[in-house]
């Protein structure tokens, strides 16, 4: 493995005064992971958004398949895009841009929603939060409370299930929009079934020693396109995750051995 | 165990091994994925020649009946058979994935590499984000963000 750049020797932890001095002093390369699957809809107001917050940081579009325009609207804006010629889903297709950011040295991956419901402002608060840490989670319950749905239910039986076997507490394991440095994307690119999921956060945490921080962030509401979630697949889901949580995860290897 | 049953029973594992030996041939089976199947329906044409064999293992089995061992000895074949096939279309799930992966991921790089030719690179325009552009970036988002940064959990 090649030794970390961007990696301050301060360790931030606790919580931090805001305005927070300036600690650290680091400088990374930064790739925006975007996974976009029929976003037609909401793709160019989203990576609109995040060029006009963030000129500087690199992004690229992973089209996961998708059926639609998806691939002809990267093609006309001339956005960086990787064309999966089959559907993947979620997690092979982050998983790819996973691949392209350990391919080219990128010291931190962030992983970002195309559908509108992350706001890129946030983005750079996830980055220093990075300092010290492995993988940053932008958080929609630090602060607040979870509202009561079936849907924050699974949320809490997910937290629940992680603090039992690793002891720390993840308000909102479910949040898609986190950020990776540069050693939990070589385990991710080198590690065949490591998920965009909360299952592989709780494994990273277990065998991989992450230290993970949770970020508070706000997210809007969808704006277009739906949740791929219903009644039965996230019942399907919260079993999965259960399982591979509390049993699965200590007879898997650790992320860190060498697989091939 | 009557004779007609007897009779079927060579019938019908015997047109099983011809069955499994022709797919072979006409290469509808890889040989090594064949096997399996070979010695499966070879050991069924064996015990409707010789149903003794049954008797004699569900006797030192213990089983009462020895139509039950050949059941349990079947089906414990097949979940043997059906796993294995788990584990097969697990290794294909993943070449296949990291096929598609890397062939997106190289067709991406060719196009990249015309456009840095052509002096347009889509990434790595400005490659370091400093510390500096990081507090800048958060300071723009202030006013957002009263309640803390940072978080560690518990």
């Amino acid at each position: 493995m090649r030794p970390p750049r961007g990696r301050c020797d301060k360790i931030v932890s606790g919580v931090l005064p805001s305005p927070a001095p300036v600690l650290y002093s680091f400088i990374m390369k930064v790739l925006i992971i975007i996974r976009a699957y029929n976003e037609e809809a909401s793709l160019e107001r989203t990576v609109e958004g995040l060029r006009s917050a963030l000129s500087k940081l690199d992004f690229i579009i992973i089209n996961d398949g998708s059926r639609d325009s998806t691939a002809a609207i990267c093609r006309k804006k001339h956005y960086p895009f990787i064309d999966l010629p089959v559907n993947l889903g979620l997690s092979g297709a982050f998983q790819t841009g996973i691949k392209y950011a350990s391919l080219h040295r990128y010291d931190c991956a962030v992983q970002f929603d195309a559908d509108g419901q992350h706001r890129p402002e946030y983005i750079p608060f996830l980055l220093r939060a990075l300092d010290g840490c492995d993988i940053v989670i932008g958080s929609r319950f630090v602060a607040d409370k979870k509202p009561k749905s079936l849907r924050m239910l699974g949320s809490s039986l997910i937290t629940a299930a992680i603090r039992a076997t690793t002891g720390k507490t993840i308000h909102d394991p479910t949040s898609g929009m986190r950020a990776y440095n540069a050693r939990m994307i070589d385990c991710m690119a080198r590690t065949p079934n490591l998920s965009a999921e909360p299952d592989t956060l709780s494994l990273l945490m277990k065998r991989a020693d992450a230290r993970v921080v949770e970020v508070p962030v706000t997210m809007n509401e969808r704006t277009a396109g739906k949740s791929y979630f219903n009644v039965w697949s996230s019942c399907v889901y919260m079993l999965s995750m259960a399982v591979s949580i509390l049993f699965m995860q200590f007879f898997r290897k650790s992320p860190l051995e060498d697989t091939t | 165990m009557s004779l007609s049953l007897r009779c079927i029973l060579v019938a019908v594992s015997f047109l099983t091994l011809v069955f499994i030996t022709l797919k072979v041939r006409n290469d509808n089976l890889a040989i090594e994925n064949s096997l399996a199947w070979f010695f499966f329906s070879l050991a069924l044409l064996l015990i409707s020649f010789f149903p003794k064999i049954f008797y004699v293992l569900s006797d030192i089995a213990g089983v009462a009946s020895p139509v039950n061992f050949v059941f349990l000895f079947f089906i414990f074949c097949l979940i043997m058979l059906g796993f294995n096939h788990s584990l097969r279309l697990a290794k294909y799930e993943t070449r296949f994935k990291e096929l598609a992966q890397q062939l997106a991921i190289e067709k991406f790089e060719r196009h990249r590499a015309d456009l840095r030719a052509s002096g347009k690179d889509p990434l790595m325009r400005e490659r370091d984000f400093s510390a500096h552009d990081i507090e800048e970036a958060c300071a723009r988002f202030k006013h957002e963000t009263k309640r803390g940064d940072h978080q560690q959990p518990a």
